[in-house]
């Protein structure tokens, strides 16, 4: 039975799988869902890398509070 | 077609989720509009994550003059987190920054853009850029992310890129194509002697599943005409396409092409080494017996030559019951009995008794 691995991969679409979809295994579903949850890591990772990069370009004494003004 | 599709398909959502594309062939076995759909959903589960954050910098930007906003980007921010406000800017605005940008960095952002922001992006900037965008992409071999954009782009910018582009870029950028509705009149922008080039280069380079899906996704004329020049081929280069669908079990996309060619061409077709051996044409009724494209096949077996009619004979004689019933009941579905009944007389005796026997023959109307 695929029934977690299929809840865990429309749980990180956050939409509910197109019909065919219903037909993965377990390890299909679940490589799908992980390699999802990864590429959100990874883009979210990455923007906040390129946000800390660009306040390096601020003021020292402006970093902190345009820091907290971005990540509020 | 749809094995085609299910392939690009399983490419684009593997490059978005940046994993080989082999770990996700299982994809191919699911229907393709439904990979579409997830990958859309995808696209909107990566893409509108952390919009306050996104759009809290985009207001920062907004404030500033573009070719500023400019600097900042290709400074600090990096491809990623520029693409990413770009699709939270205006397009207008996005524009106007990219304008100021470097086409190389331009090139890289794009790989990163929201795929529903491409659109609105694109119809505001200069040709001259685009140009200069499309063919940084292409030196860098980006052709997904060509694929995205190319439907997008208008007339005046193609005609200036398309002579500029390889064949093979042409092929392997039209396989991924993110609309293909436009194929169709971007073809039409290529005159004969280039889409020849580009048949030979798909030879050549053993890319004849793109070209077969991208005259597939061009519409009727257009579609027409690639069949045509393709057929017009020397024999070695259609031989070796026979060959490539018959590999890959293309057969499903080929026939809709073929079934466009006027009976000279076709007659051409049929007279290739290729389509003489026993393996190749069993794998092709087979295929036909699965996709159910008899109206697009029985045309080409008229014309075989008698040793390739009597192998298919003999192929579609020896098909089980349900083979043999399907084989029936598309030809009842489509009326093709006069073209299937100088076949069944090629089938040995028992074969011949079964197919007679069949519902589908007797009630089929008489005349």
């Amino acid at each position: 039975m695929s029934a977690e691995e299929l809840a865990l991969l429309r749980a990180e679409l956050d939409v509910p799988l197109p019909d065919g979809f219903t037909e993965l295994d377990g390890a299909q579903a679940l490589l799908l869902a992980q390699a999802l949850r990864r590429a959100r890591e990874r883009r979210a990772s990455g923007l906040h890398e390129s946000v800390e990069d660009a306040l390096t370009l601020v003021p020292a004494l402006t970093r902190e509070p345009v820091r907290r003004m971005l990540f509020r | 077609m749809d094995t085609l599709r299910g392939r690009a398909e399983t490419l684009k959502l593997a490059r978005l989720l940046d994993v080989e594309p082999q770990r996700l062939a299982f994809l191919e076995e699911l229907p393709t509009d439904d990979v579409r759909l997830f990958r859309e959903s995808a696209v909107a589960a990566l893409f509108d994550e952390d919009p306050a954050l996104l759009d809290r910098i985009a207001g920062v930007t907004k404030i500033l003059p573009a070719a500023v906003a400019a600097g900042i980007a290709q400074k600090a921010l990096g491809p990623r987190l520029a693409a990413a406000l770009a699709g939270r800017l205006e397009p207008a605005r996005a524009a106007d920054i990219i304008d100021k940008l470097p086409v190389d960095f331009t090139a890289r952002c794009c790989h990163h853009v929201d795929p529903r922001r491409i659109a609105g992006i694109m119809g505001r900037l200069d040709d001259d850029i685009v140009v200069r965008i499309a063919l940084v992409l292409a030196e860098r071999g980006d052709h997904l992310t060509m694929g995205r954009f190319v439907g997008h782009l208008r007339d005046s910018a193609l005609k200036s890129i398309l002579p500029q582009l390889t064949e093979t870029t042409l092929l392997r950028t039209g396989f991924v194509i993110d609309h293909p509705e436009r194929l169709g009149h971007i073809v039409e922008l290529l005159d004969d002697q280039r889409i020849s080039a580009v048949i030979e280069a798909a030879a050549d380079h053993d890319l004849w599943p793109e070209a077969i899906a991208v005259a597939s996704m061009a519409a009727g004329e257009q579609r027409a005409r690639i069949a045509s020049l393709t057929a017009a081929q020397p024999e070695v280069r259609l031989d070796s396409l026979i060959r490539a669908t018959a590999g890959q079990d293309l057969w499903e996309s080929l026939l809709p092409i073929v079934s466009l060619l006027s009976e000279d061409e076709l007659r051409a077709v049929a007279a290739l080494p290729a389509l003489r051996d026993p393996a190749v044409l069993g794998g092709l009724v087979h295929g036909v017996v699965a996709t159910g494209l008899w109206g697009d096949f029985l045309p080409l077996v008229r014309v075989l030559p008698p040793s390739a009619r009597r192998v298919v004979a003999g192929v579609a004689g020896a098909l089980d019951d349900a083979g043999l019933d399907a084989l029936a009941r598309g030809v009842d579905k489509e009326d093709l009995w006069d073209l299937v009944l100088p076949l069944i007389e090629l089938m040995s005796d028992a074969a011949r008794e079964r197919v007679l026997a069949l519902r589908a023959f007797q009630e089929r109307p008489s005349g």
